[in-house]
């Protein structure tokens, strides 16, 4: 089985690459929230989306068998520091199993320009590791923005590895993924995100997800998504700096995944 | 989930008004269509897009240069100008009494700015030289040529609003000369009878383009009532690249009373196929001249053409024109022609008219030759400020021919008959603009389409602001062809969705998100198309474009488009097919006398295809950079 799916990942990586998993609330939320602000674990997909962080944070989000599949285990920490008028992140993420390996560092640099609108890029550099086969370097640019029309409505689009980088000997380049994001919030407790994600080579793929907040202390989440068909949902409780999600998602063809993260808030501002 | 979006938007949408763009690239698009690649008729367009008359001080000669505008609706416009002291915004448009045209379409053409004090008029001496160069390292398997630049230069220069100078080289890439095509003209205005003069290069339009036109082109677009109806007549000097479409020789304008005369004479050289035994077995029209081959057919051919026409006003509300003209070609069409039938020389006629009567205006054109005809007879509607209608019938005979005509319709070549109906509305609800066409047809090709086809195209747009500085428009064209007209009905059909929103976090950032979908049913097959537009103005004088295009097409057959910001005076239109990215930055910026601008665009097609043909583009990157300097000195 290891055998099997190590094959997979070295001969697909370009396929597979996307295949990373966000943070708990954007899973849960079948990741539509790209128009959210305040995100750690948007430094892959959207990097402006950690410009609404207000003070410094660090965040931890694991999953232990993602589709079910103890192999593809994926851990991912990020720590933000906002200055006047600058906020950066970095980021680190581990995925795979002893035959393959990924380990990435990101960077990420963030800035409030103008009273609504954001802008984030991230640098990420990959280290692919193949038992057997050795080890490659990958870098890759992300780049995205947020912009919030009103309050409650945000609109974003991202671009992942806007350098169209390649894998070192692989004829294919890593997927250029373009993202477009929509939030609306109808009344405070509830916000509604639309997303829309296209890769070359495969269909446009929509994701929709609903954030609830009954309580002041309690998010209940919920998305659904297609191409390929998911749905997924979880729960989020934030108690004094800290702030604990788990999220599940099913695949229809695939097992569950769960995951769970943790976020502390070390200072307000 | 497709329909997720639209709940989306219907949830947050509640104050709604009237859109308008920012993005240039919007603006040639709705007037000149997405075509496949530069395309030399925008010139016009992207001209009067580039410098925009200012409405409370446009003289009536200046007024005419913008489409859609009939000489009845600069009247008023003047009239009313004058009477109030000028406009203070657009929306003074919808209370013009008497005007029989859409003005909201002129709106990308023009400014308001209060009138300054008259000054004295003084002769000053304006330069425009803009030199472009375009590199470009896409390599055609036909054309394997070793030369991948084009470059072009233009010299423009007014001495006061008497004497206008055009003149203009250009080599395409893979030609070798530096002025494989060049071009002059001189206009002199302000000639007695208010008459005026070019000799050189010029172009004629006419009624309604079904005799003469060879200029800039209304399309169905989604301004579903703008530039349906053609507004001739006029002459101009010919500044565009088009080495084909223009005249070469000397025209005149002048009016006599309530009656305006136009002369036109011409004899210019054009590239033709010709057989053994010096007969023309084809017109070459693409002014390439890159292998042995292409260049072995330019100049085959001398063409002269003669001709007059007269506008008559003989009521305020009534204006009718005739054209008379002669084109002769110094060979005759070979047996093997598809054009055989068609003299070397051939005459033409033509009538126009135009008239309206308090909200409604009717016009059309009827023009013949050798016995066949083509009619096209308009009806347009103001049903109130807010309501604009039109509806438009056509009638092509299938030997009727001209070398100069651009008419209204589905013809995608000449010996094509075509009967068809277009209608079209426009709506300001205040929730919103909607355009609305439906336009049906039935084609014949006297060669290739033995038996007449059927067609039918609708688009309904839709566009609207919910919130300062965020607007949204979405579209739906559906086309429907029937394959053979051999009666089994079924019919090629085409549909094309389109969402785009454009929003401004400031003045000087704007940014538009579009995504589009393809679908035909033969074969089956779809194409879609993501792009993200970002427009930075650093100062007034400096100016960031950039786009990236993500798409994905199963072949050609759905094809997408997107209409480029491109160098000043240009455009880009590139076919968007297969899989893969496409991207651009576009930086221009103004120091003094000068602008210089810079495009660079990249195309990486890395999907994977089935046929042979579609196989050449694997893994291709196709590179491409633009640079122009222009120059603007004044004396």
């Amino acid at each position: 089985m290891k055998s099997l799916l190590a094959f997979i990942l070295i001969f697909q990586i370009n396929i597979c690459y996307p295949q990373i998993l966000p943070g708990a609330r954007q899973t849960a939320l079948s990741n539509a929230d790209i128009a959210n602000g305040s995100n750690l674990f948007n430094i892959e997909v959207n990097p402006a989306g950690l410009n609404g962080i207000s003070g410094t944070e660090l965040g931890v989000f694991y999953s232990p068998s993602p589709f079910g599949m103890k192999e593809l285990s994926t851990g991912y920490a990020v720590f933000s520091y906002g200055f006047e008028n600058l906020r950066l992140s970095l980021g680190y993420s581990n995925y795979g199993f002893e035959l393959y390996k990924e380990n990435t560092l990101y960077f990420s640099a963030g800035k409030n320009l103008f009273n609504n609108f954001s802008a984030g890029i991230s640098l990420s550099l990959t280290n692919i590791s193949i038992k057997n086969y050795g080890n490659t370097n990958v870098f890759r640019i992300n780049c995205g923005t947020i912009y919030s029309v009103r309050n409650d409505f945000n609109i974003a689009f991202s671009i992942q590895n806007l350098t169209n980088s390649k894998v070192k000997n692989d004829s294919q380049p890593l997927p250029v993924i373009y993202n477009f994001g929509l939030a609306y919030s109808p009344v405070k407790d509830i916000s509604l995100n639309l997303a829309a994600e296209k890769e070359v080579r495969f269909n446009t793929s929509l994701h929709f997800g609903i954030e609830f907040i009954p309580i002041e202390f309690i998010a209940l989440r919920t998305g659904i998504a297609n191409e390929p068909d998911t749905f997924s949902g979880g729960a989020g409780i934030f108690y004094s700096r800290f702030n604990f999600s788990y999220a599940f998602k099913n695949h229809n063809e695939l097992g569950i995944t769960h995951q769970i993260e943790l976020i502390y808030k070390i200072t307000e501002q | 989930m497709k329909f997720s979006f639209i709940l989306f938007f219907i949830l947050f949408c509640k104050v709604l008004a009237q859109t308008d763009s920012v993005f240039s690239d919007d603006i040639l698009e709705i007037y000149t269509g997405s075509r496949s690649s530069e395309d030399e008729y925008s010139d016009e367009i992207i001209n009067l897009y580039s410098n925009p008359v200012n409405i409370n001080t446009a003289t009536a000669s200046e007024l005419k240069q913008i489409p859609f505008l009939s000489e009845n609706d600069i009247k008023c416009i003047i009239l009313y100008r004058d009477s109030l002291g000028g406009f203070s915004d657009s929306e003074d448009f919808k209370n013009i009494p008497g005007v029989h045209s859409d003005l909201t379409a002129i709106i990308p053409f023009i400014y308001i700015s209060t009138p300054e004090k008259p000054v004295a008029t003084e002769r000053k001496v304006q330069i425009n030289l803009k030199n472009n160069l375009i590199y470009d390292n896409y390599r055609n398997e036909d054309y394997p040529y070793d030369n991948s630049y084009k470059v072009n230069h233009k010299l423009k220069i007014n001495y006061g609003e008497n004497i206008f100078i055009s003149a203009q080289t250009e080599k395409d890439a893979g030609e070798t000369d530096y002025a494989d095509f060049s071009s002059f003209s001189l206009r002199a205005n302000h000639l007695p009878l208010n008459g005026n003069v070019i000799i050189g290069d010029y172009s004629v339009k006419f009624g309604q383009g079904l005799a003469l036109w060879s200029s800039y082109s209304p399309v169905k677009s989604t301004e579903a009532v703008s530039g349906i109806i053609k507004k001739g007549s006029n002459i101009s000097p010919h500044t565009g690249s088009n080495e084909n479409k223009f005249f070469r020789g000397i025209a005149s304008n002048f009016d006599y009373g309530f009656m305006a005369f136009s002369l036109f004479y011409s004899d210019r050289k054009t590239d033709a196929t010709l057989d053994d035994s010096g007969n023309i077995t084809s017109l070459k029209t693409d002014g390439y001249h890159r292998t042995v081959n292409e260049a072995n057919k330019k100049n085959n051919l001398a063409e002269t053409f003669y001709g007059f026409s007269a506008d008559i006003l003989p009521l305020e509300n009534l204006q009718i024109g005739f054209l008379f003209g002669k084109t002769g070609l110094s060979r005759n069409f070979s047996e093997e022609s598809k054009y055989r039938d068609i003299p070397s020389s051939l005459p033409f006629y033509s009538v126009s008219y135009s008239c309206y009567y308090k909200n409604y205006s009717i016009s059309g054109e009827t023009a013949f030759n050798s016995g066949n005809k083509a009619s096209i007879n308009n009806l347009y509607v103001n049903v109130t400020k807010n309501i604009k209608f039109v509806t438009s019938f056509r009638y092509y005979d299938q030997d009727y021919f001209s070398y100069y005509w651009s008419p209204f319709g589905e013809l995608y070549s000449s010996l094509t008959s075509e009967t068809g109906v277009y209608s079209g509305i426009k709506i300001n609800t205040g929730y919103g603009i909607i355009n609305l066409y439906y336009d049906f047809y039935k084609i014949k090709n006297k060669y290739n389409q033995p038996f007449p086809v059927k067609g039918n195209e609708f688009l309904l747009g839709y566009s609207v602001s919910p919130f300062k500085n965020f607007a949204v428009k979405v579209s739906f064209k559906n086309k429907n062809k029937e394959l053979n007209g051999l009666g089994d009905e079924f019919f090629a059909s085409s549909k094309k969705y389109r969402f785009e929103i454009q929003y401004s976090p400031s003045k000087m950032l704007n940014l538009k998100s579009r995504y589009e979908i393809k679908t035909i049913n033969s074969p089956d097959e779809k194409g879609e198309l993501f792009f993200q537009d970002l427009r930075y103005d650093f100062t007034k004088t400096f100016r960031l474009n950039c786009r990236f295009i993500i798409f994905g097409t199963g072949s050609y057959n759905t094809a997408l488009y997107e209409v480029e910001n491109d160098l000043p005076g240009l455009f880009y239109s590139p076919p968007l097919y297969g899989e893969g990215l496409r991207w651009y930055i576009n930086l221009s910026y103004k120091y003094g006398l000068f602008r210089i601008s810079a495009k660079y665009s990249q195309t990486n097609l890395n999907g994977t295809f089935d046929s042979d043909e579609n196989l050449k583009l694997l893994n291709k990157t196709r590179d491409r950079l633009n640079l122009q300097i222009e120059l603007t000195p004044e004396f």
